[in-house]
Parts: C-alpha cells; sequence; structure tokens
C-alpha cells in the first residue's frame, strides 16, 4: 500500500491459492465463524438475539453499515415465509457458536469422544491432517462417518490401515462415489474474484454423484425424515426453502438465489444496492449479488475477452464480485483530484461533466466499475477515502491479528534453538492441545528440523495422483531429502532405506542425499534440517508412509493453520 | 523448411509435463519405478518412454549448487546414423525434418539401437521392433506441435522452422551471457545439424550428452549390409517355400 499497489491496475491483493476454488468456497462460508458473504457467524454469548447481533456486528461509518440488508435478506433467503418481522427473522434457526469449530480443534473433540458423525467430502484428513495417528485414532471414535470421494481414501480405509485391527472398529463407514470437475457443472471462483461458469464435460462413471445431488438428496431427504415434527429443534430444517428439483440440483436456480430476488414479485435484484432489512428482499450471499440480474441472464457464463493488447479489464468475462468490479479499491488508482496517477493504466477518474441518471453532473468513469460512491466528487467530504469497507475509509497499516500489531519473531513450538530476538520463545497464542497423543519432542532426543512440503507429480494427499500410472511412474515412493553433511554423519548414502521419527510417530523413507540442502550453522552449533513430501498413504497405487504421522498438532494464533513446516525428528538409516 | 524443437534448459522448471504428454498422446504405458535417490524417472529411455526430463544436481566454483533439467529425446540428427543403417526403410526422414519410424516395416533388427550416437533408440521387447520419439507427424502434419510442447507451461520447448529457432536460441544465448551465465548452444552444427536445439547452462556432458557426437555408420554399416543380403535370401527362401506349398495343395 505504502509503494501504490493497491487499487491499480495490475496491482491489489492476489491470494495464490491452492485449489481452483478455494476463494469460491471462502465466500460461500466453508469456514466455521463466517456465513456467505463475510457475515459473522453469531455467537451464543455476544448475539443472543437478532438485535443484539445487528447492534454488535454493523459499524456506525463505512460500507458495512450496509450489513442488516445483507444478514436480513440472507435469513429470508434461507428461510423464506419462515422468516418473519415478528420472530427475528426465523434468527434462532441458525446455530450459535460456543466455541472454535476450526479444523484441528474438530479432531480433538473427535479424538475426545465428543463428536458421532463426520461427513467428509473430497478431503482426507488421515493423510494431510497433522499427528496423523491422533486424526485416525479420532475416527474410530465416531459412530458413522460418511467418505465421498473418487477413490477409497485413507479416511475412508482408516479401520483397516496400518496397526489398526478391524474387529475393534465400531466406526459404521459409509463411501460414496463422487463425480469429478468435469463431470458436473456449476461454478468457480477465481482468486480475482471471477465467478466462471464450467460446463459438464462428461457424465460420471456408475453410481458416482456430484456433490450438488449429494447435497440436494442430504437435505430433501432429511426433510422428509423430519416431516410433520413439532420438536423445535426440527423446524430449521424444515423450514429451509429447498427447491432445486429431485435429481441432480437445478444449479443456475441455486445462482439465481444467491444473487437475489424481491420477495414480492420473485424478481431477481440488480445488486446488491436492491437489498433491505425489512424483510421485502432474499439474497443468499450479498458479495455474488448482480451475477444473475435478470431471469436466465447468468453473467458467469458470459465470455467476452478484451483484446490481448488492452489494459485486461475483461469487464466482459464471467462475474466478478463486487458489482463486477475488476480492482478493488480502484478510487485510489486515481490522485486526490480524482485524475488517473497512470494515464495509460487509468481505471476510474472524475468527470465533472458527465450526467448522472437523475439528470445532475459528475461521476466516475472508466473501464472499470467504481469501489466507490459513483457521484460523490473528488473535494465532498469523504471524497478522498478509497477504502470504503474500513470506517475511516483509510487504508490500515496494522492488521487486526491475535498476537498483533507489531511483528515479533517467534521459533516454532519445536525448535532446536533458542529465540534469539525474543524473551518469549513461540508465539504465546499459538494453539497447543493437551490429549495423550499430543506430544512435543525435545531437542535432546530430536535434534533434526523438518520440513514437509508438496511435489509437482502429486496432489495433496495423492488420492487421485497416486492410482493415475503417469504420475506413479514419475514420483513412486515417499523419500526424504537431506545434505550430503547430515548423510556422511549418519553413514547413510543416496538411496538407503531411512527411518525419521517425531515424537508423535515414524516414516520410512528413501533418502535423497543432495547439495539442495545444507546445514545451519547457528551460533557455534550445526543444525540439520530434513524434507519429507507429505502426498503418500497406505492406499492406492503408490503406497507409503503418511509425512504427517511426524507433524505436531499446532496451529497459528489467527487461523490455526497447522504447524507442518517446522518441526522436530531424528533420522536413522533403516 | 526444416522444422525443429528448441529446448531451453533456462526456462524449464522440471515439471515432466513433456514427460507424461508424450505417453499420453502415444499410448505409452508407466513404467514400474522405484526412487532411486533421484527425481528422475524412469531411469531411462526406452519403448515406454519416448522423453524423459533429466535432472542433474551440479556445483558451481563458488560452491553453489544447481538443479539442471534437461528434456531429453530424439535429437532428429540430419546425418541420422539410425537411419542410415536400417534395412527395411522402416525409419524414414518425413520432408520438414523429423526421423520418423514405421514400425509396420521393422523387423527388429536393432542396428538403430547399437547406431544412435545420443543411446535414444530403443528395442521394445514386446513388439519386437525399434522405439522412438518421432515428434509427433500426425499432429505436426496437421498443424499442431508435437504434443510435448503444447503442454510446456514455461515456454522451454518451442516448436517451428529450425532458422527460427536458432536466431531465437542465440538470442537467448546473448541474453544468458550478460547475466553473467555461461550457456551453450548444442545441435546447430552436431551431425550436420539437429532438428532438436538446446540452450545449455552446463557444458553437454553435464547432461549426458556427448560433445561431439559421431555418425556411426562406418562401424555399423558392414553388418547392415550383411542384414540386407540375409534379408534378401530369406525372402527368397520363404517364396520358394510358398511356392512348394502352393504345388503340394495342387496335387
Amino acid at each position: 500500500m505504502l509503494l501504490g499497489n493497491i487499487g491499480v491496475a495490475g496491482g491489489g491483493v492476489n491470494a495464490l491459492r491452492g485449489l481452483s476454488n478455494v476463494q469460491g468456497s471462502t465466500d460461500m462460508a466453508l469456514l466455521f465463524h463466517i456465513l456467505p458473504g463475510y457475515l459473522g457467524t453469531p455467537t451464543r454469548k455476544d448475539h443472543p438475539t437478532l438485535q443484539a447481533y445487528l447492534e454488535k456486528e454493523t459499524p456506525k461509518a463505512g460500507y458495512w453499515v450496509n450489513k442488516p440488508k445483507f444478514f436480513v435478506s440472507l435469513l429470508k433467503a434461507w428461510y423464506g415465509e419462515a422468516a418473519r418481522k415478528d420472530n427475528e427473522f426465523a434468527y434462532q434457526y441458525l446455530p450459535k457458536n460456543s466455541g472454535n469449530y476450526s479444523y484441528l480443534d474438530l479432531f480433538e473433540a473427535m479424538y475426545a469422544g465428543k463428536l458421532n458423525g463426520f461427513i467428509v467430502s473430497g478431503q482426507n484428513p488421515a493423510v494431510s491432517g497433522p499427528n496423523s495417528t491422533l486424526e485416525r485414532k479420532a475416527l474410530e471414535r465416531l459412530e458413522w462417518l460418511v467418505v465421498r470421494d473418487l477413490f477409497e481414501t485413507e479416511t475412508a480405509a482408516f479401520w483397516k490401515g496400518p496397526g489398526v485391527d478391524p474387529a475393534k472398529v465400531a466406526t459404521e463407514v459409509f463411501l460414496l462415489p463422487a463425480a469429478t470437475h468435469l463431470e458436473r457443472e456449476g461454478s468457480y471462483t477465481n482468486s480475482g474474484r471471477w465467478l466462471q461458469w464450467k460446463w459438464k464435460a462428461v457424465d460420471p462413471p456408475g453410481d458416482a454423484r456430484s456433490d450438488g445431488w449429494f447435497a440436494n438428496q442430504l437435505a430433501l431427504r432429511l426433510k422428509k425424515l423430519y416431516g410433520g415434527s413439532r420438536a423445535p429443534k426440527d423446524q430449521p430444517i424444515l423450514a429451509l426453502t429447498w427447491d432445486y428439483g429431485d435429481g441432480e440440483p437445478n444449479l443456475e436456480k441455486v445462482l439465481a438465489e444467491v444473487n437475489g430476488h424481491t420477495v414480492a414479485d420473485g424478481k431477481p435484484v440488480k445488486s446488491f444496492a436492491f437489498l433491505a432489512d425489512d424483510g421485502s428482499t432474499a439474497c443468499g450471499n450479498w458479495i455474488y449479488s448482480g451475477v444473475f440480474p435478470a431471469e436466465g441472464q447468468n453473467r458467469a457464463k458470459s465470455r467476452k475477452a478484451d483484446p490481448p493488447e488492452s489494459l485486461g479489464i475483461n469487464a466482459g468475462w464471467g462475474f466478478s464480485w463486487p458489482a463486477n468490479r475488476r480492482v478493488l479499491y480502484n478510487r485510489a488508482s486515481a490522485d486526490p483530484k480524482g485524475q488517473p496517477w497512470n494515464k495509460e493504466k487509468a481505471l476510474i477518474q472524475w468527470d465533472p461533466n458527465a450526467e448522472l441518471p437523475d439528470g445532475k453532473k459528475g461521476k466516475w468513469v472508466g473501464p472499470d466499475v467504481p469501489d466507490f460512491r459513483p457521484d460523490l466528487a473528488p473535494d465532498a467530504k469523504g471524497g478522498g477515502n478509497p477504502f470504503i469497507m474500513r470506517p475511516d475509509g483509510k487504508g490500515g497499516l496494522w492488521a487486526p491479528l491475535a498476537e498483533g500489531p507489531f511483528p515479533e519473531h517467534y521459533e516454532p513450538v519445536e525448535s532446536p534453538v533458542r529465540n534469539l530476538l525474543s524473551r518469549v520463545q513461540f508465539n504465546p497464542l499459538a494453539a497447543i492441545y493437551k490429549a495423550d497423543l499430543d506430544r512435543l519432542g525435545d531437542p535432546k532426543e530430536f535434534p533434526i528440523v523438518a520440513t514437509t512440503y508438496r511435489l509437482t507429480e502429486h496432489l495433496h494427499t495423492g488420492s487421485i495422483t497416486r492410482n493415475l500410472p503417469w504420475l506413479v511412474e514419475l514420483m513412486p515412493n515417499l523419500f526424504c531429502e537431506m545434505s550430503r553433511e547430515l548423510a556422511a554423519e549418519k553413514g547413510i548414502k543416496n538411496g538407503d532405506p531411512v527411518l525419521v521419527k517425531s515424537a508423535r510417530g515414524e516414516v520410512r523413507a528413501v533418502a535423497y542425499v543432495t547439495g539442495r540442502l545444507k546445514p545451519f550453522k547457528l551460533g557455534d552449533r550445526v543444525v540439520h534440517e530434513v524434507g519429507i513430501p507429505w502426498h503418500w498413504g497406505f492406499m492406492g497405487m503408490a503406497k507409503g508412509d503418511s509425512a504427517n504421522l511426524l507433524t505436531p498438532h499446532v496451529g497459528d494464533a489467527n487461523t490455526r493453520i497447522q504447524e507442518s513446516k517446522a518441526f522436530l525428528v531424528d533420522v536413522r538409516k533403516g | 523448411m526444416a522444422r525443429a524443437i528448441l529446448v531451453d534448459t533456462s526456462k524449464c522448471i522440471g515439471c515432466r509435463g513433456c514427460q507424461v504428454a508424450c505417453k499420453q498422446w502415444h499410448s505409452l504405458k508407466a513404467e514400474p519405478t522405484t526412487f532411486w535417490g533421484t527425481y528422475e524417472n524412469p531411469r531411462d529411455l526406452s519403448a515406454k518412454t519416448w522423453r524423459k526430463v533429466k535432472f542433474v544436481e551440479t556445483v558451481a566454483q563458488d560452491g553453489a549448487t544447481r538443479w539442471r533439467f534437461l528434456s531429453d529425446a530424439c535429437k532428429h540428427c540430419t546425418d541420422a546414423s539410425c537411419l542410415a543403417v536400417c534395412p527395411t526403410g522402416a525409419l524414414l526422414r518425413r520432408p520438414w525434418g523429423a526421423v520418423d519410424l514405421n514400425q509396420d516395416v521393422c523387423n527388429g533388427c536393432r542396428y538403430c539401437v547399437a547406431a544412435c550416437p545420443f543411446g535414444v533408440v530403443t528395442f521394445n521387447e514386446e513388439t519386437g521392433r525399434a522405439d522412438k520419439c518421432i515428434l509427433c507427424p500426425d499432429r505436426v502434419e496437421a498443424g499442431l506441435d508435437p504434443a510435448c510442447v503444447s503442454t510446456c507451461p514455461t515456454g522451454a520447448l518451442t516448436f517451428g522452422e529450425r532458422d527460427d529457432l536458432l536466431a531465437r536460441a542465440k538470442r537467448r544465448l546473448a541474453e544468458l551471457q550478460r547475466r553473467g551465465e555461461r550457456p551453450q548452444l548444442y545441435g546447430e552444427r552436431e551431425l550436420s545439424g539437429l532438428h532438436a536445439l538446446y540452450v545449455l547452462q552446463e557444458a553437454p556432458e553435464a547432461y549426458g550428452l556427448p560433445a561431439r557426437p559421431r555418425f556411426a555408420t562406418a562401424s555399423v554399416l558392414p553388418g547392415s549390409l550383411l542384414s540386407i543380403a540375409a534379408s534378401a535370401v530369406m525372402g527368397v527362401a520363404a517364396l520358394v517355400a510358398f511356392r512348394e506349398r502352393r504345388a503340394r495343395k495342387g496335387e
């Protein structure tokens, strides 16, 4: 921001996402702490009523003052006629958070026997989760487990994994065959926030079904199961609006619901600017509003590209939330007077003579949709405040971090060295768990630093790629990369079998002795590091130990991302 | 006009997309492999692996480790030893430069395998015939790039008019030199010119390429002639046998 790279063409925050639709799943609230459109999940403590929620969560200034419109419209989209003014728009149907439900916490709860059932769709925690020993053990404590995937993953097969006696596992496991992305339609949202529709290429084989089909059936069958019930706990399911067809759901109907409509006539709203907090509009996700502005007009399908030599706004290609803006905070591409900092890359600029729909003069014009009130002149109050989502309209240098605002160096929770830059050894707010299998290693016993990573040839847990012969041929076995110096110290030759051990578990791998890893000289000590890819597991064509048998259940202080990039091990030939 | 493939190793990231795309286009099966102390696999080019990426770790004079990648396959030499020794005409030259292989005509004599100065022609034990990269004539003659080129994400592999690629390679060489590297061009004059040109960041030997590849006919040709003679004798014998059998049937 200090260098002027925010709000300009070619600039901005461009998250490098690990999967094609991570942005979309976040927008649609895959995470436990948000509802669609980044509305905070209500908590039992702070938000007992709708009024309490709206009062606590709505800032006094900035664009978020509109939050009640988005929130009430979301309740209307979900609960339809059951959401009325006199019942807080069915606010009490929403579950209220009473704790942390992030991934690590869920598995700790499962391990503690507090979770009965678990539905896993296209994820393979038995390989991807840290401290796999604990997580696989946790699966044994479930009553039932549903896995939807393309192959029988390690998660689906945990009951017959290494060291597990199937006779002693009571969990009932359902493995449902899933369709791949090529076998279903839908939309992807990329990290430029573009919604792009994609079409089905081929039918799924056999009994494989799409994600949409599964979600649709789950809802329809739960509704049928609870049909006629007067129990309060069943009402949120019964009241849910759900009308997308019987089999494969009509996904354009879903997208139209996400876009929003006016309740009285059912007509799509053109954008979130038309949403209201009185129950007269319904909208499944306010930030996506505008993607389906009229009956039959799905803008995610639009495919008009700008010529290659142009600025590359591509306003006619897909739909970019919000309001088809391509560059967020684009007011910052113009100077305080409203003229572009760089004329060749102008996104918007103030034209005092341009006419507004109501006949008045003066508006922001340019190839991009202004991320700003279109008629707010540069010299008007707030006319120079580009960051409209913030109460003061100004950019912020300090992000609201749990351990912030000042940056500090902390050692990983497991580290072979003392923190030389701070009196505090590791992040005091890191999530550390205390179950019996949550063991941390002593550097005296485990003096070597380990890191885990991915390979080009395999995707994540390898559930697909370890079943593709051409990729298995390229990367057949788990290996452990180490420096020549460490190999010499341990008497290990390139290609030897090695045993890598941490406080949590051990893996067998093939040694890869390479000059690409170098010992660290830390003070008067030499510290070695090894690298282990985490793609392997006990199922599939290419089998091998999972690197996550070694990693700890430690989460970062803000998002609880697992600390699997730096932990302690020991290595020996064997 | 002669066409060629340009392999710019300075742009290669070792993703091996080319290696897999080749297998996909030509329906070549995967080979059983094990990790053997390098990312590289399978170990050698074979009837099932016509193109593979070599992973080379070098140590520079300043002690810095470099990881180099080379997408390796048939070089489609102008003076192609394999073609010269082939007794049956199974190996043939496409008008645009590629050394093609018509397996229907191959008799499995393996002279080409022995003659190739790069060791890229292999023998297919299952079909009893020779195998190698043929530079996708089916694609090229339909206006497409070879499969390996079309999948390369970084532009390390390009396909086109050989003269254009030579010019491009030389520009790239100059660019790398300005950066302080000591790159080499390989394939411009070797064996009267290869149809696979290489911008190398190390000496050819570092990648397992012969510094001076030699036309192998001199040593193999007599054997080849013998084979042709033998084929002729066998052909006549077969005809005689056929006539005799027909004669017996007629009795």
